[in-house]
């Protein structure tokens, strides 16, 4: 399987951002269902990308990591990226992964 | 100052812009054209049949007269479609008066609703008056900025006509003029002119605030030299988006943000023949649309969520100081509709509670005893992991976009905040929260996997109040989130992190 993310920047879009962005391309590559497969999904973006903001991991990815975990999200999704998305991408789960405790959430 | 430096200072006065009256003359050209089209040819395409009776001729008349009573009906209603909301001369807005209603400046001026209906004659009594700005800059000077152009709103509502002269030798900020910008389009057109020195001349121009305005500032000959702009970007008002596919499509943040990369580069080109490398590009890419991206969020929250509007502008000077030359960077963001305390008061539990527990340890400690929880709340909602979104707070996920946008602009600054006299305001209601030298950015203060905290205090520790002098409370209220920033470039830093052009 392949989600290709040039389907939302198209071949000159240079960043991608904003939670519900993230949660729309969510919807568009129908991640929950995939979630669910056996299959291991790979993740491409064109070469004009540039960055990929945190708010736009967290509303891309936050349904896989509560299904699948960490270790899970990360056999599942592979991802193609350049040095400095993969650092964008690790930035987000961190973010996602961060302890809430003055929330009081943890 | 002397008369001769003082002339040689102030070059010229602003005026208003003459292109309005350029616009309603074509527009009135094409609507005679349109009404001599209407009325004119298809009358003269008509062959009076031979032997018609008076009857007939009447009715013909009465025809004819139908149709240019009705043509200079569609005339009128093209030019006033044409011409948009009714610009007013000085002349005609004195005499009306007319009462137009601002979120925006109703919060800035108490009662300004019954000021404003007070007696034209009163206003006629007052005449003119001229309003100084000076020393405009939120991120350093942020109670009296918001003061000056306060009395700017004040004096829209009991004057005459307003001077404005702005005398500020350097734009210190551009957060002032970009709200000075949205204010403008709000008020009554009262304003007759002023003094502008040359550089604010410069700067006005160069980055279309000018135009924003409506008014015509003096250029020299060296026009833009020495200012390097990033021209004002807007969205479009808030509550207009209708794609089914909004967030699959571009958005107008990711466009600008791309737009300040390139405009940063031909910076760099020009003055010292560097770009930024792909680390600067993306830094710059995050810090734009992690900033835009919450203000379109939260913008408009009680009227139009996730739908708010922005305005951002920014430029680089380049400056002398004892034969040092230093390049001088200033970036503001500007939604107007709801502020953050607003907005955070709508935060699901547990977060509400633990909110008004930090509020309610610290209160008195920060500005007046009222207005002091609105304060601490505008903090709390800068830490990660507080956001309004009962979702995202079920799922643990999103609420760290303040402190991405710090961490981002701390990046973009430098490494010695100090050195580069880098400063952020964040200015929301009556609360200005100032990050600058030693509270920049938030800390992780229990290991990796802990949220980044700014407590604005020695300890960085929620126990204690933040500092007065980071924390400030405003005389008046801005509906609305705006975040200035500014820092001098260092070239030691640039050389690290930047690529040669060549």
């Amino acid at each position: 399987m392949q989600i290709d993310l040039s389907e939302l920047v198209g071949n000159d879009g240079v960043v991608l951002a904003g939670m519900e962005r993230g949660a729309a391309a969510r919807n568009l590559f129908v991640m929950d269902k995939l979630d669910g497969g056996t299959e291991a999904v790979v993740v491409s973006a064109p070469d004009s990308l540039e960055a990929i903001s945190p708010s736009f991991v967290q509303g891309f990815l936050a349904g896989s990591l509560k299904h699948l975990g960490e270790d899970g999200l990360r056999s599942k999704y592979r991802f193609e990226l350049n040095e400095l998305l993969m650092e964008d991408i690790a930035d987000g789960i961190k973010r996602l992964l961060m302890k809430r405790k003055i929330a009081g959430l943890d | 100052m002397t008369e001769e430096e003082r002339r040689n200072h102030f070059p010229g006065s602003w005026k208003l812009h003459s292109e309005d009256i350029r616009v309603v003359r074509k527009i009135r050209l094409d609507a005679s054209r349109l009404r001599r089209r209407i009325t004119q040819k298809p009358i003269g395409q008509i062959v009076r049949p031979a032997g018609k009776t008076d009857k007939g001729r009447r009715r013909q008349q009465l025809n004819r007269n139908a149709r240019r009573i009705h043509a200079k009906k569609l005339a009128r209603n093209y030019i006033r479609r044409a011409r948009g909301p009714r610009q007013l001369t000085h002349e005609q807005a004195s005499v009306e008066f007319k009462y137009r209603h601002s979120n925006l400046l109703e919060h800035m001026v108490s009662n300004r609703e019954a000021k404003y209906s007070e007696s034209p004659l009163k206003r006629a009594q007052k005449g003119h008056v001229s309003v100084e700005l000076k020393d405009l800059s939120f991120t350093h000077n942020p109670r009296q900025t918001m003061n000056k152009l306060g009395e700017l709103a004040d004096r829209e509502c009991d004057s005459f006509g307003i001077n404005i002269d702005f005398h500020d030798d350097y734009c210190l900020d551009v957060g002032p003029y970009l709200l000075l910008s949205v204010m403008k389009k709000q008020m009554t057109p009262l304003f007759l002119g002023g003094e502008i020195s040359k550089p604010m001349s410069k700067v006005l121009n160069a980055l279309e605030l000018d135009q924003e305005m409506g008014i015509a500032v003096p250029l020299t000959e060296d026009r833009h030299e020495d200012v390097f702009p990033f021209p004002v970007h807007r969205r479009r008002m808030s509550g207009t988006s209708s794609s089914e596919t909004r967030f699959i499509d571009q958005q107008s943040h990711e466009k600008v943000a791309a737009n300040l990369n390139e405009a940063i580069d031909e910076w760099l080109r020009v003055t010292t023949d560097q770009r930024l490398n792909p680390r600067g590009r993306r830094i710059v890419l995050r810090l734009v649309t992690e900033t835009l991206d919450n203000a379109e969020r939260h913008g408009d929250m009680q009227r139009n969520e996730n739908d708010g509007d922005w305005i951002v502008a920014g430029f680089m000077a380049r400056r002398d100081n004892d034969d040092h030359e230093y390049y001088r960077c200033h970036l503001a963001f500007l939604s107007t509709g709801t502020t953050i305390e607003e907005t955070i008061a709508t935060a699901p539990e547990p977060i509400a509670t633990k909110m008004q527990e930090y509020a309610h340890r610290h209160r008195g400690s920060v500005g007046s005893r009222q207005q002091s929880p609105k304060h601490l709340r505008t903090v709390f909602a800068m830490q990660d992991g507080v956001t309004r979104s009962a979702t995202a707070s079920e799922e643990k996920r999103n609420g760290t976009g303040f402190q991405d946008i710090l961490e981002f602009y701390s990046d973009l600054a430098g490494s010695d905040a100090a050195m580069s006299d880098a400063s952020m305001a964040i200015v929301s209601g009556t609360t200005c929260v100032l990050c600058n030298s030693a509270y920049m950015h938030g800390v992780r203060m229990s290991g990796e996997d802990s949220e980044r905290e700014l407590w604005f205090n020695d300890t960085n520790d929620q126990s204690s109040p933040p500092a007065a002098g980071n924390v400030i409370e405003l005389d008046r209220c801005l509906k609305g989130t705006l975040i200035t920033m500014t820092f001098t470039l260092d070239l030691d830093y640039l050389e690290r992190t930047v690529d040669r052009a060549n």
